[in-house]
């Protein structure tokens, strides 16, 4: 009966190890993805990281948010931290030279509110504050009175006139206040996905609320990015991503109110003291997170019509942009980039960067 | 006596719609996922199904949030934020899609279908 | 006379007709064996290729003789391998019982339109069917089991027809040797 034994035996082993195989096969096809997701700077920030042992990106993914928490305290407007300081000091009508690590950041953001010809500058915390949108316990359900906005535009200096790069120093200025809001997203993504290379991560999505910045790739196929709809439900265009980029997308449907018929959202414009308009989402592609951030801000800032003059500005190509109308416009070398999910056509314009 | 008759073709045929009908259910990706977890904080207090249309209440940091499921998708409908920023995301049925309430501590994510995004903005 | 002997035969096979049957459950076994050492994407479910027996039989002596030879085969082929009582016998078992079920519910309803072509597809069928099912609930209930299906139907459909044929030639062989005036 030997013979037969061995074909039990084969059968046997067989079954256990292809059951095994199976297994192993259909979860682990995809070899092992670790998604952390924590709250941090007023958003979800959720962390992937691609074929990297479990534990140790399960560790990495919680110092990216030590780092996002330790951040957000620096950089916050109002409290007593390095900015919150800063803006006290300014306040009170004193001059302040900064210590190198906040000059750092207001230099990038300086050089940004320059190139984009002040449709991005952070130095209307005072309107922002005005508006309430960044304080969760303090939502604005109606506009500020147009006098209280007046004033407050008039006090704003753009942030080009009162910093001194060579000096690291901000001129006096009461009424003026820094928000970072508009670029902490991103320098924060570009630090996490500095410190996720350090720890030998290669492939990996730092992802702040929709703001990401994706290394590498996810196994045999490029990441891939949903950016929604403005306006309906769904997905309006996929990405694909890999390599080193950033994808950022801001828009009038993310913090908003309605009042009177009216749409009021977070994104203001630093020349009228009121949230932009003409445009309801812009999409930037680019390699660093914190210049796509504040290109978003800007872009929306500067409308349907003068966009790409902006985007040349900040030595961007990769745009897309809606109008309230529903008309998509996107850059040459973003139209290659992006595939456009809506299933009627969709008024699409091409616009050249000058 | 012939070998194929006329019921054995309507047997090859049935047989065959068969097996295509199963290369179709079985083989197709769904990217609508069919179903949510709903997390307050750091823990998952539900998976529910999307199938059935119907209101789910979350209790988190702030207070109540009440979330709708109808054909497939889910969004919040109220929640104690001050901001409403939960409600404005509305609905969500794609496998990754994700609506939270940060105040509240609320977050719903979809799942259940094969993953189209790897990241979708909120 | 005739008829009501043949019926008789075709209930309760006289010696000739058992000695006939019990050949060909020998057959099913030996089959059934042969087809154990064949590789499959799925161990334990196999295509069936001893159905071929089951549809002769059950063309020539109905459903009861039928079922008896295709659990006889089972039952006898298992013991022979080793694997009694095992997985894979609860996998045969199940293909067996249902290409059994299938072939009395076609072959009632059907009778005359249907030849051994379509029963031994709608028998190789049912028979992967069965074994899929129960390889999922009991076994490994993983929808990668499921994304399987398709490959492994097709396969039944494929060798249904093949044994179909078979048991077509196969059946028209032996009317043939058995009554040359009325072939």
């Amino acid at each position: 009966m030997t013979g037969y034994g061995l074909v039990t035996a084969r059968l046997q082993l067989r079954w256990a190890l292809f059951a095994v195989l199976l297994m192993v096969a259909a979860c682990g096809r995809d070899p092992v993805e670790t998604r952390y997701r924590f709250t941090a700077m007023g958003t979800l920030v959720e962390v992937t990281i691609f074929d990297h042992p479990p534990l140790e990106a399960e560790a990495a993914a919680q110092d990216v948010e030590a780092l996002f928490l330790d951040l957000q305290h620096r950089w916050d407007p109002w409290n007593e931290g390095p900015l919150g300081r800063l803006n006290q000091a300014l306040a009170a009508g004193e001059s302040v030279q900064l210590d190198p690590g906040l000059a750092a950041i207001i230099d990038r953001s300086n050089d940004i509110a320059r190139a984009s010809g002040g449709a991005f500058d952070p130095a209307v915390g005072s309107l922002v504050k005005l508006w309430g949108f960044d304080d969760a316990a303090n939502i604005p359900d109606r506009p500020p009175s147009s006098m209280t906005i007046r004033t407050a535009l008039e006090a704003v200096r753009p942030l080009p006139g009162i910093w001194d790069p060579s000096t690291a120093t901000v001129a006096t200025a009461p009424g003026v206040a820094i928000d970072l809001g508009g670029f902490a997203k991103g320098e924060a993504v570009d630090q996490a996905i500095s410190l996720l290379r350090q720890r030998g991560v290669g492939n990996a999505i730092v992802n702040a609320g929709g703001d990401l910045r994706a290394i590498g790739r996810r196994g045999d196929r490029p990441w891939r990015i949903g950016v929604r709809e403005p306006r309906l439900e769904g997905v309006l265009a996929a990405i694909e991503v890999s390599g080193d980029q950033s994808v950022f997308t801001s828009g009038d449907y993310e913090r908003f109110f309605e009042f009177e018929g009216r749409r009021y959202h977070h994104i203001l414009d630093p020349r009228t003291g009121y949230p932009s308009q003409g445009l309801v989402s812009v999409t930037v592609l680019a390699d660093n997170a914190a210049t796509a951030d504040a290109a978003c801000t800007a872009l929306m800032v500067s409308g349907p019509e003068k966009w790409p003059g902006v985007a040349a500005g900040l030595g961007l190509d990769k745009v897309m942009v809606v109008e309230d109308s529903g008309v998509i416009q996107v850059t040459p070398a973003m139209h290659e980039r992006v595939r456009l999910l809506r299933e009627d056509k969709p008024n699409l314009e091409i616009r050249e960067i000058p | 006596m012939r070998i194929l008759r006329a019921g054995d073709v309507l047997i090859l045929l049935a047989g065959t719609a068969l097996v295509g009908a199963s290369y179709a259910a079985f083989w197709s990706p769904r990217a609508a996922g069919d179903r949510a977890i709903v997390s307050v904080g750091h823990d998952t207090v539900a998976h529910v199904s999307l199938l059935e249309d119907r209101k789910i209440p979350v209790d988190g940091l702030l207070g109540r949030s009440l979330l709708q499921i109808e054909d497939g998708r889910i969004r919040f409908t109220e929640s104690p934020c001050p901001g409403r920023y939960c409600i404005h995301t509305g609905w969500i049925s794609r496998t990754g899609q994700v609506a939270a309430c940060l105040p509240n501590g609320v977050v719903v994510e979809v799942e259940g279908g094969a993953r189209e995004f790897d990241a979708i903005n909120l | 006379m005739a008829v009501s002997q043949r019926e008789s035969e075709a209930v309760f096979p006289g010696d000739r007709e058992d000695q006939l049957v019990a050949g060909l459950a020998a057959l099913a076994i030996a089959i059934h064996i042969l087809e154990a050492a064949f590789p499959s994407p799925l161990p334990g479910v196999k295509p069936g290729l001893a159905n071929v027996v089951t549809v002769v039989v059950y063309l020539r002596y109905g459903l009861r003789v039928a079922a008896w030879v295709a659990l006889l085969r089972v039952l006898v082929g298992s013991l022979l391998i080793g694997t009694f009582l095992s997985p894979t016998f609860l996998l045969s078992a199940t293909g067996a019982v249902a290409a059994i079920v299938i072939l009395g519910v076609i072959g009632g309803i059907g009778r005359g339109a249907v030849g051994a072509v379509g029963l031994s597809v709608a028998a190789a069928l049912a028979h992967m069917s069965g074994q899929i099912w129960v390889a999922y609930s009991l076994f490994i209930p993983h929808p990668a089991l499921l994304s399987l299906a398709p490959i492994l139907l097709t396969a039944a459909l494929v060798f249904g027809s093949v044994s179909g044929l078979i048991a077509a030639s196969v059946d028209s062989l032996l009317r043939g040797s058995e009554d040359p005036a009325h072939g």
